[in-house]
């Protein structure tokens, strides 16, 4: 039983596959294709345990969408995962600021960045 | 001297009444005007009162006789001559009248003959008398030293003149015997007039004596030999004048005229006179040297006009005739010639020479002026030089008084960038070109520069149309005794600016393009890292379909990785200018249906409807077929980017006389109207909200190099919401038949 529900927000429909397989062997997966659709998943109520979300996206990037995220009391609790291709330290810092838990830059361990979610899940049950 | 014949007056006394009347008759016969007295005292009051050229006087007479008459006539200087008659035996009578002063005597009875001849001798003797008399008294009141020697030079006579002179020259008061033994005289001169009196000839000349006082006396001598009736000499005449101050006079002529050539050879300037025909008379040294000519040609005749140009003659003729009139002093600029030919610039002064006589020709002085008109050519030149400088300048140039910073001057480019005419610049100040804000800034600095401390300002100014215009201002100041001013320089640096933003743009641009790049670089190599490592790691788990589903994306994300290595490569060659076309001839419709088929896939995924249309006939083309295949692909390849689901794409292919026309047009939502400059820019891309944003931002920028290298034009029409047209034109290759 996949204890957990993992919400990825990214363009590329590749990396939404990409991460939805591999993730999708220990929790269950959602994805949406840009910041409106992930909003549209979180106001439906879908139970959303952490958040992936790539900042270049056409419309609303994902710095906007991490702010409305940590500006709504509802979602705010939710650890959010930044994924970039960016490789600034600005970016990684703005992101950090915004209330992202982790800033990970393309391209990764697939198997790492598996683990570092479950830690960051870890992490909040026992702080819940 | 009276006539004889008319109005010879005789003066007969007789107390004889017969004798007068005899007398009378015979006088009257000889043609004299006879006159007679009855006595003495009548005689004497008939002198008194009227004049007598002869008085026939009887000796005896009662009362006042004859002899006291002729007493009284002696004492009395009468110059009259005086005949006695007397009686027959009177004889001692005669003798004492003779004595007294009587010229001869008659006896009674008058003998007509005898008083005839008696009479005309006395009248020739008192005519040779009053000669005498008079030659005597001339030489005796002469001013000149008169002095008659024997034919061996004993002075016989001086006049007092001659005394006085003597006194005036001579120690020795001891009166000279001799003139010959005149101890001033040296030897040689004494022999001269000496021979030259002996040989009868007439000697004059000056001689030099020192006076008693010591100064110089001049005389000057005409020593003549008299010679008497046998030829030989017999005195010698001297006239000795005392010339001392005619020389003394004469000297100090000199003396100043020759002072005035001294004087007149200093100048530098030629000095001329000239005679009343217009003969040169006078030059001095440097007339001669000036104009080459030699006194011996001047002697022989130089006229005035012959040194001026023949275009100037009426003019000084003209001159000329002024001043004769009204006679000021005056200058004339004219063109003077030298003997050899050679003209020059000169200032001619000119008075004319006034004499007793009245005008007698002009005298003046030349002034050559080669040099000043040299010099104010050169200034002129030079003046000019800086000025056309000054306008040329392209930088606005403003001059400004460093007191009250009012402008006073400008150049061209100072009134075309400014835009004010000269009257309104006149009227303005410093402050007053800089817009209301910047007002302050500009005259501080004005204030700084004309203090000294000059330095550069980066500011803006305002037009007189009220345009701002970016400026850089260095300045300087300059000073003469009368004002100080302020040059400002404005260089627009509006290029500058604009340069500067271009760069910054750049920079910012490649630095957009970098990131972009990495980004668009990571994202498939992600894809492609991940997928492959999934399917490594989970080869034996995974399902056939979902293998198969991996390895094409693998697939087309390496597809996409090298198009965009591709591209980015393609931009790389362009800007370091290593693109090499391979042009051929080729048929454009074969290609871009080619290149159509090959992107119906892309238009099938959005369900789009790309239609291609080729309007006949087709020319062909010079061009390398990859880069065309590019510029279609990228253009077309855009047209599917930005159209919407279920789209139109439109290609069209058609020729005009010159040109190859290929559009392509779309029904998706337009290019805003701010970007459409900018989109054949590098590393530009639209940023349009909800669609997924990839390519480099440099598929148009390749576009219009490729374009640009094949001559061609590519241009873009778009309507927002509605369409956006791109309308490519490749020149058509010209076949020499259709010509």
């Amino acid at each position: 039983m996949k204890s957990h529900t993992i919400l990825i927000v990214d363009d590329s429909a590749n990396i939404r596959r990409l991460l939805a397989h591999n993730l999708g062997r220990k929790f269950t997966v959602l994805t949406a294709g840009d910041a409106a659709e992930a909003l549209d998943i979180l106001a439906r109520g879908e139970k959303t345990d952490l958040l992936v979300v790539d900042i270049t996206m056409p419309g609303m990037d994902g710095f906007s969408l991490t702010a409305l995220i940590k500006g709504n009391p509802a979602y705010e609790g939710i650890p959010l995962v930044m994924l970039t291709a960016k490789d600034g330290s600005e970016d990684r810092e703005k992101g950090l600021q915004l209330g992202a838990a982790d800033y990970i830059t393309k391209p990764f361990n697939l198997e790492e960045f598996a683990e570092r979610i479950e830690a960051l899940l870890k992490r909040g049950c026992d702080m819940v | 001297m009276r006539n004889i014949d008319d109005h010879t007056t005789v003066l007969i006394a007789d107390d004889s009444e017969l004798v007068r009347n005899t007398v009378s008759r015979i006088v009257a016969r000889l043609g004299y005007h006879p006159v007679t007295a009855s006595g003495g005292n009548e005689a004497v009051s008939m002198l008194q009162s009227s004049l007598f050229d002869a008085l026939l006087l009887d000796i005896t007479m009662p009362g006042k006789d004859g002899i006291d008459v002729l007493r009284f006539l002696m004492e009395n200087n009468y110059a009259l001559p005086v005949i006695m008659i007397s009686g027959s035996g009177d004889i001692d009578q005669v003798v004492q009248c003779i004595k007294i002063g009587a010229y001869d005597y008659l006896t009674k009875p008058v003998d007509a003959q005898r008083l005839e001849i008696v009479l005309k001798n006395a009248f020739s003797e008192s005519a040779l008398r009053r000669k005498v008399r008079l030659l005597s008294a001339a030489v005796d009141q002469s001013p000149v030293a008169v002095v008659i020697t024997d034919n061996r030079g004993h002075i016989e006579y001086t006049n007092p003149s001659f005394t006085a002179f003597r006194n005036a020259l001579s120690e020795s008061s001891a009166p000279q015997e001799n003139i010959f033994d005149d101890e001033a005289q040296p030897e040689s001169l004494s022999m001269k007039f000496r021979n030259s009196i002996v040989s009868g000839k007439v000697w004059q000349g000056d001689f030099c004596n020192h006076k008693r006082n010591g100064e110089l006396s001049w005389e000057h001598a005409i020593i003549s030999p008299v010679a008497s009736q046998d030829k030989s000499v017999s005195h010698i005449l001297a006239f000795i004048q005392d010339i001392t101050e005619v020389r003394k006079n004469r000297e100090a002529l000199l003396k100043s005229n020759r002072r005035f050539r001294e004087l007149a050879d200093l100048l530098p300037q030629p000095v001329f006179e000239t005679d009343r025909k217009g003969f040169i008379t006078y030059s001095n040294r440097a007339g001669f040297s000036t104009f080459g000519y030699s006194r011996k040609e001047l002697k022989r005749g130089l006229h005035a006009l012959q040194f001026f140009a023949p275009e100037d003659k009426s003019r000084l003729m003209h001159a000329l005739r002024v001043k004769k009139t009204s006679r000021p002093l005056g200058a004339h600029e004219f063109t003077v010639f030298r003997h050899d030919g050679a003209g020059f610039p000169a200032l001619v002064y000119s008075a004319p020479i006034t004499g007793r006589n009245g005008s007698g020709g002009f005298r003046g002085i030349v002034i050559d002026i080669t040099e000043l008109k040299d010099t104010e050519r050169k200034l002129r030149e030079n003046r000019k030089k800086y000025l056309d400088l000054f306008q040329a300048i392209p930088d606005a140039i403003i001059v400004a008084d460093a007191e009250d910073g009012v402008l006073v001057e400008w150049n061209r480019q100072g009134q075309l960038f400014f835009g004010y005419t000269p009257e309104e610049f006149s009227r303005l100040h410093i402050g007053d070109l800089y817009p209301d804000e910047l007002r302050d800034e500009g005259v501080a600095y004005f204030r700084n520069a004309c203090n000294g401390r000059a330095g550069t300002l980066e500011t803006q100014i305002v037009t007189r149309h009220g345009i701002r215009i970016d400026v850089h201002i260095s300045s300087a100041t300059f000073t003469t005794e009368h004002f100080h001013r302020f040059v400002g320089i404005f260089r627009d640096i509006t290029q500058q600016k604009h340069s500067e933003r271009l760069v910054r743009d750049n920079i910012r641009m490649k630095n957009d393009f970098i990131s972009t790049v990495s980004h668009e670089l990571r994202t498939p190599l992600f894809s492609i890292l991940g997928f492959t490592g999934t399917l490594l790691r989970e080869q034996d788990e995974l399902e056939r379909d979902t293998r198969m589903e991996f390895i094409s994306i693998i697939h087309e994300e390496s597809k996409r990785l090298s198009a965009l290595i591709e591209d980015v490569l393609m931009i790389s060659r362009i800007d370091s200018g290593r693109v090499s076309y391979k042009k051929s001839e080729l048929d454009p419709s074969i290609t871009i249906s080619d290149v159509c088929r090959s992107l119906k896939i892309r238009a099938d995924e959005k369900n789009i409807e790309l239609r291609l249309r080729v309007c006949a006939p087709m020319e062909h083309i010079f061009a390398d077929q990859d880069s065309l295949k590019q510029v279609a692909i990228n253009i077309i390849g855009n047209a599917l980017k930005f159209t919407p689901h279920g789209g139109l794409v439109q290609v069209r292919l058609s020729c005009d006389a010159q040109s190859l026309l290929f559009s392509v047009e779309d029904n998706g939502p337009g290019i805003p109207a701010e970007d459409i400059e900018k989109i054949f820019g590098k590393f530009f891309r639209v940023e349009r909200p909800g669609d997924a944003v990839d390519g480099t931002g440099l598929g148009l920028s390749i576009v219009k190099e490729i374009v640009a290298a094949h001559d061609g034009t590519v241009e873009v029409h778009s309507i927002p919401n509605r369409s956006t047209v791109f309308l490519v034109r490749l020149p058509l290759l010209m076949k020499p038949c259709c010509k």
